[in-house]
Parts: structure tokens; sequence; C-alpha cells
């Protein structure tokens, strides 16, 4: 008895002993590198988004490597306000991220911002030049370097230079003939790849900003880009003055460029100085546009490419004299649309998508493709999905708004109201379908009155529902 | 927010078939809008030192009604009540090493207080998985594992006394930084906790609070407000305070931890004037902590001296712990004001149990009930039924698989634990487990507990004590509920003894624990350094009293 207990017993012990399976050790997937290219006031005047007219040779080889959103939003036309967004995940409301001087830390202290987010995970954070609007605002970077202390403005021309000194203002361009290294966004190209270059070196996973502050005002290039276009060639928008139909809260003085030599305290610029600042601008295009191809020439040779996701994005729309506007600041699209070209090993390479982007899902986006948790608190949605089947359509609305002007795009229908004391004062419907450079405001036709009820209950549906 | 969506899309789709018709605008797709992911729970873990059982009125017991603790009992009532959730090993620091990784000593590497060194922060622990998934993290009030704790957003720890803290004006490390406060430590890290749920309101994010009380841990201070509570009163005695070790002589009556190894300290005697600050005052406050020292006022016979030292251990023990249920109220009190009621899960537990006169002893270790059950509830409105009661076995290393799924975090790490979140929602699995296997190694100081490992089952406990013995106890869980008689060597249990080494070996395999005594041995013996790094030359207390005369 005893003796065939105890056989039971030995028996029933190799048994479980053989049920005891040695796991492995947990595997620790590589995490993706993140290069977050941060462009300054950039629409997609890009030769990639079909303006073929722009020398944009290295933005549109990035697109070639990846996916570039033809319908990309931001959620407010500012800069600071629309980069605060990008960073905390979550979407501007009417009572923070209202303008350029936005704060991350006093609108919205303790968030859980992208920079802390991979941090968390072990990411080394860089941030070279401008990514926050105010400096300091985030303060999990490892490293937050300017290329100067100095005026933001960097003029390099002796009259400007000279204009700046004696207290005046200076011009909204200049085209010297000096090297790229002599701007900022030249010096920021080089920091940024000494710094791929010990990062890979380093092995940790990185997350790097990069801030170009091109093509923002003052138009400063090296004469060489201007050299690629001929004034004489440019010509100005058909839609170049503020149209009858749009309500005139739509309206605005463009105060940012009227601080420039030359330029008008009231009324619109001559011709020829719409022409010489739409040469500017595209001058500036592409001497950021050759400053990224040398960060992402150095990503390239140092083989950090396939494990890195590259993004790039502008900040905001401007507009070039469209509806006779300059700047940003306004509900209209030029104001509202950016360029988005995402790049990663495992998304579609050298493809467009219709689906629509709000720069509020970048945040959500950027976790998965780097394979780290999207924290519960963003307001954005991944876009991973149009990533990775570009020809479907996965988002077809977004919201954005400036100032009390509140606009839901619903597809191919831009829709915009204002509202004061609970009354709305004046509403714009645009089909881009049939009207994308805005001219025709259905919103006052009586036709589509119902229309328009129907796109204000959405449209306040989802402002009632954002924190 | 789902009915507004649907709202939405309806409308959407109606507002396109109008545009259709007017033939202006060519086919459109619905709009739609991805519903928002699931509002993740925010969590309160709330964890005392030492507190037991006995001491919780929700448990019942002798001082129920002389020292209630209504708030947290309102957690119970409100939430589930657990009468065995089991600790792997009966100390403050391994156990919070199993809880933070859900492994046990031999796989987290903390095995001890004394000479344990500092715990491996490099490793895994479960906060930092909830701060990578974006959850809002804090930790307030005692750490007491060495290094810096890992996985916070925001922390503040006590950091005196080798990380044990202080009772009044405690120092602490504030992220980093070390800040004297002024207060008892009690109150104080509730106000640390309450202002940091303050400042996560605008993080928008789910949060993980994890705040754990130095007290009741000896030496049991009370606030000032509760020094005189219960003057007037004589404490009950539990039933095994009189145990005579019958049987057991060589564990449970070979110990530095019965109610003669009070320290002068421990009963709040007042130092003469003219002892001298440092390694003097050390050895009269802890005189009485070593064999030989009894410390009772003169004229008092041994067993009138022995209930002088209980009633005023138990006293201050039960103060200790009314101020923790005080600082409960006020959390619960918070929520309440805050509308985080429904949304949050309360968690409020112990390091382990402990003996209060229980078999005459203080502290802990021992595989036996008082300091193997912890003190275990569960508040969440949304998914546990309230005024739930819970008999399953569930230990230590279970709680960050759980609180893990109860958040909804799915992680590829590995943990020996096992998440009871179906226990939680009142569906015990069939096959749930019906042991749980214990192992504890410190000796000989504090208290001369022999090592030993064993099994609890539901109904019976089975301990081997191997340092310099070789002695197995078996105790009926049913028949003899105080274990004060090991029937181990009864014939009629022969069969039971042989069923559960078997187990015993089982979970022994399982938790890859199954070493040779010698291998085990050498756990106790190897010096795995401070907790804290010293002034050099500085003597720790354990030395100042343990020097031999030269």
């Amino acid at each position: 008895m005893k003796h065939s207990k105890l056989v039971v017993i030995t028996c029933l012990l190799i048994l479980l002993s053989c049920k005891i399976t040695k796991e492995n050790k947990t595997l620790i997937s590589a995490k993706k590198n993140v290069l977050f290219l941060m462009m300054d006031d950039l629409r997609p005047e890009l030769s990639v988004y079909g303006h073929s007219q722009i020398s944009s040779p290295n933005i549109d080889a990035l697109a070639k490597s990846g996916v570039t959103f033809k319908r990309a939003y931001c959620n407010v036309p500012v800069c600071g306000a629309s980069r605060a967004s990008i960073l905390t995940g979550i979407r501007p409301t009417a009572n923070r991220f209202l303008k350029f001087n936005a704060s991350i830390k006093n609108e919205t202290p303790n968030i859980l911002t992208l920079v802390r987010h991979f941090k968390n995970q072990g990411y080394t954070t860089i941030s070279n030049n401008k990514i926050t609007h105010l400096k300091r605002d985030i303060n999990e970077w490892d490293e937050e370097w300017y290329p100067s202390l100095k005026g933001w403005r960097d003029y390099q021309s002796k009259e400007n230079i000279h204009l700046e000194k004696k207290g005046q203002h200076g011009y909204a361009y200049e085209n010297p003939d000096i090297d790229d290294d002599a701007y900022y966004d030249g010096k920021t190209a080089n920091k940024s790849i000494l710094d791929l270059k010990r990062l890979k070196a380093e092995g940790k996973p990185f997350f790097m900003a990069v801030g170009f502050v091109k093509p923002h005002l003052p138009f400063n290039a090296p004469k060489k880009y201007w050299d690629l276009y001929k004034e004489s060639e440019i010509t100005l928008p058909k839609n170049n003055s503020f149209s009858n139909s749009a309500p005139e809260i739509a309206n605005h003085s463009w105060g940012e460029l009227r601080y420039y030599k030359g330029i008008p305290k009231k009324g619109q610029v001559s011709d020829t100085v719409a022409k010489k600042l739409i040469h500017g601008y595209y001058a500036a295009v592409s001497y950021v546009d050759a400053q990224v191809g040398k960060v992402l020439k150095e990503l390239k040779n140092l083989g950090l490419k396939d494990n890195t996701v590259i993004v790039l994005v502008g900040d905001h729309g401007w507009s070039l004299m469209e509806h006779g506007l300059w700047v940003k600041h306004s509900n209209f699209r030029v104001a509202l649309q950016v360029p988005l070209i995402i790049s990663a090993s495992n998304i579609s390479k050298d493809r467009h998508t219709n689906s629509i982007a709000e720069l509020v899902d970048l945040y959500p986006t950027l976790c998965e493709l780097a394979t780290i948790p999207v924290p519960p608190h963003v307001d954005g949605e991944s876009l991973v999905e149009a990533l990775q089947t570009p020809s479907k359509v996965f988002k077809n609305t977004a919201l954005a708004r400036w100032q009390k002007g509140e606009t839901l795009i619903a597809d191919n229908l831009f829709y915009t109201e204002w509202q004061r004391n609970n009354n709305t004062i004046a509403r714009m419907l645009y089909d881009h379908n049939t009207d994308s450079d805005e001219n025709r405001n259905l919103a006052i036709e009586a036709p589509f009155r119902d229309i328009v009820d129907s796109l204000s209950t959405i449209l306040n549906n989802r402002l009632k529902r954002t924190k | 927010m789902k009915n507004n969506f649907i709202k939405s899309f309806c409308v959407l789709t109606l507002v396109f078939g109008f545009w259709n018709s007017c033939n202006i605008a060519k086919s459109h797709t619905n709009v739609s809008v991805k519903a928002a992911s699931t509002v993740k729970p925010n969590i309160i873990y709330i964890m005392a030192d030492d507190l037991t059982t006995q001491a919780i009125s929700a448990y019942g017991g002798i001082y129920k009604d002389i020292a209630p603790t209504p708030n947290i009992d309102k957690v119970a009532k409100e939430g589930m009540l657990f009468h065995d959730v089991l600790v792997t090993n009966a100390i403050c620091g391994p156990s919070r090493a199993a809880i933070l990784t859900g492994n046990y000593s031999n796989l987290n590497g903390y095995y001890k207080n004394e000479s344990g060194g500092k715990f491996n922060s490099e490793q895994w622990t479960f906060p930092q998985e909830f701060q990578k998934q974006g959850y809002a993290t804090g930790l307030f009030g005692k750490w007491h594992l060495g290094t810096d704790p890992v996985g916070f957003d925001s922390f503040k720890y006590h950091n005196s006394a080798g990380q044990q803290g202080h009772y009044w004006d405690p120092l602490f490390n504030a992220n980093g930084i070390d800040v004297k406060e002024k207060g008892y430590a009690t109150n104080l890290s509730t106000d640390f906790a309450l202002n940091w749920l303050d400042s996560t309101k605008t993080s928008r994010q789910p949060f993980l609070m994890i705040l754990q009380y130095k007290a009741p841990h000896r030496p049991w201070e009370p606030d000032t407000k509760y020094e005189t509570l219960w003057d007037a009163i004589e404490m009950p005695y539990p039933a095994t305070f009189n145990d005579t070790y019958e049987g057991r002589e060589k564990t449970a009556g070979d110990t530095e931890m019965t109610m003669e190894y009070f320290s002068r300290r421990d009963m709040k005697l007042e130092r003469p004037k003219d002892i001298k600050k440092g390694k003097e005052s050390i050895k009269w406050d802890f005189y009485g902590a070593k064999p030989g020292e009894i410390v009772q006022p003169e004229g008092m016979n041994n067993e009138e001296g022995r209930k002088w030292r209980y009633q005023n251990y138990i006293k201050d023990y039960l103060a200790c712990v009314k101020s923790v249920d005080d600082n409960v109220g006020r959390v619960l009190n918070y929520l309440k004001e805050n509308n985080l009621e429904e949304n949050t899960i309360i968690v409020l537990t112990s390091d382990q149990g402990f003996y209060l006169g229980d078999h005459g002893f203080f502290d802990k270790r021992f595989i036996y009930e008082e300091s193997l059950r912890m003190p275990f509830m569960v508040k969440y409105p949304k998914k546990i039924k309230a005024g739930s009661v819970n008999e399953d076995i569930i230990s230590n290393i279970d709680f960050a698989p759980t609180l893990l799924e109860l958040a909804g975090i799915s992680t590829t790490q590995k943990m020996q634990g096992t998440s009871f979140v179906p226990v939680l929602e009142g569906n015990t699995p069939k096959d749930w487990q019906d042991a749980m296997y214990y192992h504890y190694y410190e000796f000989p100081f504090w208290h001369h507990v022999q090592p030993h490992y064993g099994i609890r089952t539901q109904k019976y406990t089975l301990a081997h004590f191997y340092y310099n013995i070789d002695v197995w106890e078996l105790y009926d869980l049913e028949k003899d509920p105080g274990q004060v008689n090991t029937i181990y060597n009864d014939p009629n249990y022969a069969e039971v003894t042989a069923e559960l080494k078997v187990k015993l070996k089982n979970l022994m395999i399982k938790f890859e624990d199954n070493k040779s005594l010698v291998d085990f041995r050498k756990i106790t013996d190897t010096d795995f350094g401070r907790i804290v790094d010293n002034i050099k030359d500085e003597e720790s207390v354990q030395q100042i009293l343990t020097k031999k005369k030269n």
C-alpha cells in the first residue's frame, strides 16, 4: 500500500514537472526612431502636391519613400497653438491653444506631451530649433537646441541688417549670395546631422524633432534658390481679392506681413511686390527643401532610415494673395491645409492618400508607428490604416478653428460658422468638388439652408464632445 | 456620446442625400467618426505597513467595537472583501517587490529587509507599464526598497531611518530631493497624494496612484489626538496570547518577537537627558530588544509586566490604525467631491499581516495565519458587486497582472502571478489556484524567526523550517484555526502530508524555487548590502545592538 502510493506520487511528480515549460525571456521589440520634421508656414506648395513650378526635389524624394496626405489639415492656423495641439495630442478649443504664443505649460499643465511619452518609453528626445513656439515649454527634452539666441528674423543682407540696426524694419525678403549655413535652417541641418551620428553610436531609440523656420517670413534665402524662379513667370492667384459672398469676419488685415518695410499699412500690395513676395516664398521653400535633404541623406547614409519613422509636416497653411489675403490666420482652405508626408518601413511607398488627416492625429500615429502605446488622453486617431492602404478613405472629417470661427470639413464640404453670445453671426460653406478656390459661399444661398443646418448640428455636437 | 455619434452619422447621410438631389456635388461617402476608446479606469492603491486583519472591523475580531475602522470598512461594503489573500514572504521589502514585479523573491531578487540590499530597479514593475500606456503615475508615503522608484511621474517617499521613515516631522524624498516636512506622517502622505490628484486633473490622463502609509509600523507612534484615546480601558487579549509553543519549541517557541522583546522606545519611555545622542541613545532606546532585557515598571511581576507591555503596544498600534482609517476617509471624500467614484478602482491592503499579541507575538515573518493573511479589499462599482465577500486563495504576486487587466493593459512581460479579475467579477474559474507557496529567508536578525518555506491550502498549512533546524509543521486550519497544535507526526494525517508535499514540490517547481537547502541557506547567509548607503563607518542599529564587547 505504502509502496504503491509512493509510486503514484513519483509518477505525479514526473508528470507535473514535465508540464513546466521554460518560457523564453520576453523579446524586446526594437523601438523605431522618430525623425520629426516640423516646417514653419509651409503650405503644400510643393512639386509633390502638383505645384510643378516649385523646385522641392528632396521633399519629393521623401514622398517617394512614403505616403503623402493630399488632404491634411491643421486644427488651428497659427504657429504656437497648432504646435501645442500636435505635441499634446489634444484639440484646440475656445479656451485653449488660441494664439501664436500658446503655452503647453500654462494652458495644459501636467499633460502627457508627445515628448514626455516617448521619454517614458526610453527614448532620447531632442529638439533642434523651433518645435514649440515658446522656448522651454516642454521640460522633457534631453536637449533643446537653438542656433542662436539673437533675433529670429536672421537677416544676413547688409541692407536689412543696416535697417534693423537703425531701429527700422527690414524687408520681408532678401537674396544675398551666401552659403546655406549662413541661415538658421542650414545650421539646424548641420546640428541634426551631428546628432544623428551620435545617436547612432549611442544605440538608444531617439525622437528627434527638427524645426525648420522657412518659409516663415521674412523670406530670406541664398540667391541660388531665388534664381530657380523667374519673377516674370510668377502669376498671381485668380481669386486675389476678397469675395463678395464671404462674410467680413473671415477677412483679416494680415498684420504679420505689414511689419515689413515696403508693405503698406493699409490695402493690398502692388502686383510687383506681390510677385516679389511669392518669389521669396518659393525661394524659401526651395532653400528649406535643400536643408531637409541634407538631414535625410545623413539618415540614409548612417543606415538608420529603415528603423526610423519620418514625418514631414507644416504647422498650418499660408495665403499667397488668395482672397486678397496674406499669411495664415483664417478659416480658408489655404490657411488650413498643410503638407504631411510620412515614411516608415512597414507602410506604403510612393503613394498618395485622400483619407483626411488632422494634425491632432499625429500623436497616436507616431506612437503606433514607433510601436509604443497610444496614451488614452489623446483626441486624435491613428492614421496608420491610411498609411497601409492609401487607396481607401478611412477618415473624411476634420475640425479646425480660428478665433471665433469653427470649421467642419466633411468630405468635400468646408463649413465654417462664427458665433457671438450663442447666436450664429456668420457662415461659410464651400464645395471643394466644384469650388476648391472658395469663391462662392453657398451658406448665404437659400437652397442650401437645410444643409447648413445639418452641418451646423454636426459641428456643434462635435464641439460639445471636445473637452 | 455614442448617441451623438450616431446622430451625426444619420444627419450627414441625410445631408448628402439632399446634396445629391441638387446635382451640385457628386457622390459622397458617409461621414464617420471612430468611437472614442473606452474610458480607462483610475486606480488608487492604498497599502498600509503591518496593518493586519485583526485590526480592521470589517473582518470582525476582538477590537471591532472598541476600535472600529469605519472608512476602511466602507471600501469593503462598497466593494469586495477578501479573506484569503496571502503574502509570499511576510516582510515589508520582499512583499513590496513581489507586488511590483508579480514575481516571487527568487525571481525579483529581493529576499530580505536586513542585509537584503537594494531592489534592482532595472527590472520591470507594473507602474512602469501604466506610465508607458499613458497613465499619470504617482507614489506617496513608504517605498522602502533602497533604489529610487521607477515608473512614476511624481513621487515622495520616506527617506529617513533606512527608508522606514519617521512618524513625526519626517524626511521625504520628493522626486529626487530630500525635504523635511512638519507634521504626522499618515496625514502628510495623504496631503501629498490629494495634492497630486488635484494636479493630474489638468493632465486628462487616467491615473495610478500608490499611497503607502508608514503606519502602523513599529514604533507605533500615534497622532497626538489619539495618544490617550484608550487610557481608561483594558484592551482584550487574543485567544492565543498565552501560547506555550508546546511541540513548536524550536520554531514559534524560539523567537525574539514575543511580549518580552519590546524596547524602551516601543513602550514610549522617556530617554534620560544625560544620554548622549547617537550610539548611546540608540542603545538606550532599543534596550529590551535583546534576550534577557525586559522593559517594565518596577514592582511588576512577569505576568503583570507582560500585560502592561501588551496594553501599551496594542493601544498605540490601534491608534496608528485609526489615523490610517481617518485618512482613507479623506481619500474617499476626495473622490466623491470630485466625481471620481464611479471610474476609480480602490485597492486597500497591507504589505502583510501582523501579530497583535496572537501567539504572544508582535511582528510578522511566519507562515502562520495572522502574518500570512493580508487585509485586502477592492472597490470598483463598474465591475464589483457591493458588499461581496471572497474566500479564494490569492497571493500578492497576483496583484500586478490583475491591476493591468483591470486597466485593459496587455503586456508581454512574464509574471508568475495570475490575474484574478474573474474573481472580482464574481466568476471564480473552476481551476482557480487551491494552494499558495510561501518562502521566508531573513535570519537571525530581526526577531530570530527560522527561515521556512511551505504551502497553504484552504484547509492546511504545511511548513518546513530549515536553516539550523529541520522541523516540519502541519496545521489543520478547520480544527485548529489558532495553529497551536502541529499534527505533522500524527499518523492520521500521513496521507494528507504526503499529498501536500507533492503539491508543495510542484509549486516550488512552478515558481522556479526548487533548490537545495544548502542553496536556500546561502540566501539567508548572503549579505546583499544595506538598503541605503550610509555614511562610511557608521554602524547600523543592528550592528550597534549585536556588537560584542571587546
